[in-house]
């Protein structure tokens, strides 16, 4: 989890250009200045990339926060191992 | 599954300058204006029957923010028979659109896709209210 999480927030890091960001689990949209649909699709498609994965429509719709994001990260990889 | 065709292109524009400005460069004459108090703008389209540009231009809101205030290229409007009938076909595949009912915009009804279902486009979805006079859009 921690290490998904490492990972996310490098990306968020560099989606939103700002190194002080602080991500955890429970973070959403209304924590982050600037996080609004264009800028969420920016990070979907950040986060694909770095993980290697393309999110399902289901998938997107059920990401209430950071911790939904990396749960469907993680069953991802572990379904591909 | 539905049906659906390019109704109009959306385009932010900060003022009515920049409308002046647009409508110039594209050739085209600014037509019907509303104003859609959902998301605080007023809408104008060019004239014509067909490919229609939509100029909207924000009172506040959302909107407003759009590529940092500066406007530009918003959507892509696809015509559709039934509004609802294609949100089920939608959420059926997982796509849940931005509203949860449609929005009632003058002469249509209208509903977005956030851009993260198609990676980066906002399809806005139109159905035309069914009326006498069906010359309009």
């Amino acid at each position: 989890m921690q290490e998904t999480l490492d990972k996310v927030t490098a990306v968020f890091r560099n989606v939103f250009d700002d190194d002080s960001l602080v991500i955890t689990p429970q973070t959403t949209a209304a924590d982050i200045e600037g996080w609004d649909s264009v800028m969420h699709v920016s990070l979907t498609l950040h986060v694909e990339k770095t993980f290697g994965i393309r999110f399902t429509a289901t998938q997107i719709a059920s990401m209430n926060n950071v911790g939904d994001m990396v749960a469907i990260i993680e069953a991802r990889q572990a379904g591909k191992r | 599954m539905f049906h659906g065709k390019l109704h109009h292109v959306g385009i932010i524009v900060p003022d009515e300058a920049q409308l002046t400005d647009l409508c110039r460069i594209c050739g085209v004459t600014p037509g019907r204006r509303q104003y859609v108090a959902e998301y605080e703008a007023d809408c104008v389209f060019s004239e014509g029957a067909a490919g229609v540009i939509e100029f909207i231009i924000p009172r506040g809101g959302k909107l407003a923010k759009f590529n940092k205030g500066f406007g530009g290229l918003h959507h892509i409007a696809i015509e559709v028979d039934d509004l609802n009938a294609t949100s089920a076909a939608l959420a059926a595949d997982g796509v849940r659109l931005l509203e949860s009912a449609p929005v009632d915009a003058g002469a249509l009804l209208i509903n977005f896709l956030p851009p993260v279902f198609s990676r980066g486009v906002i399809i806005e979805y139109v159905q035309a209210k069914k009326t006498h006079d069906s010359s309009g859009h």
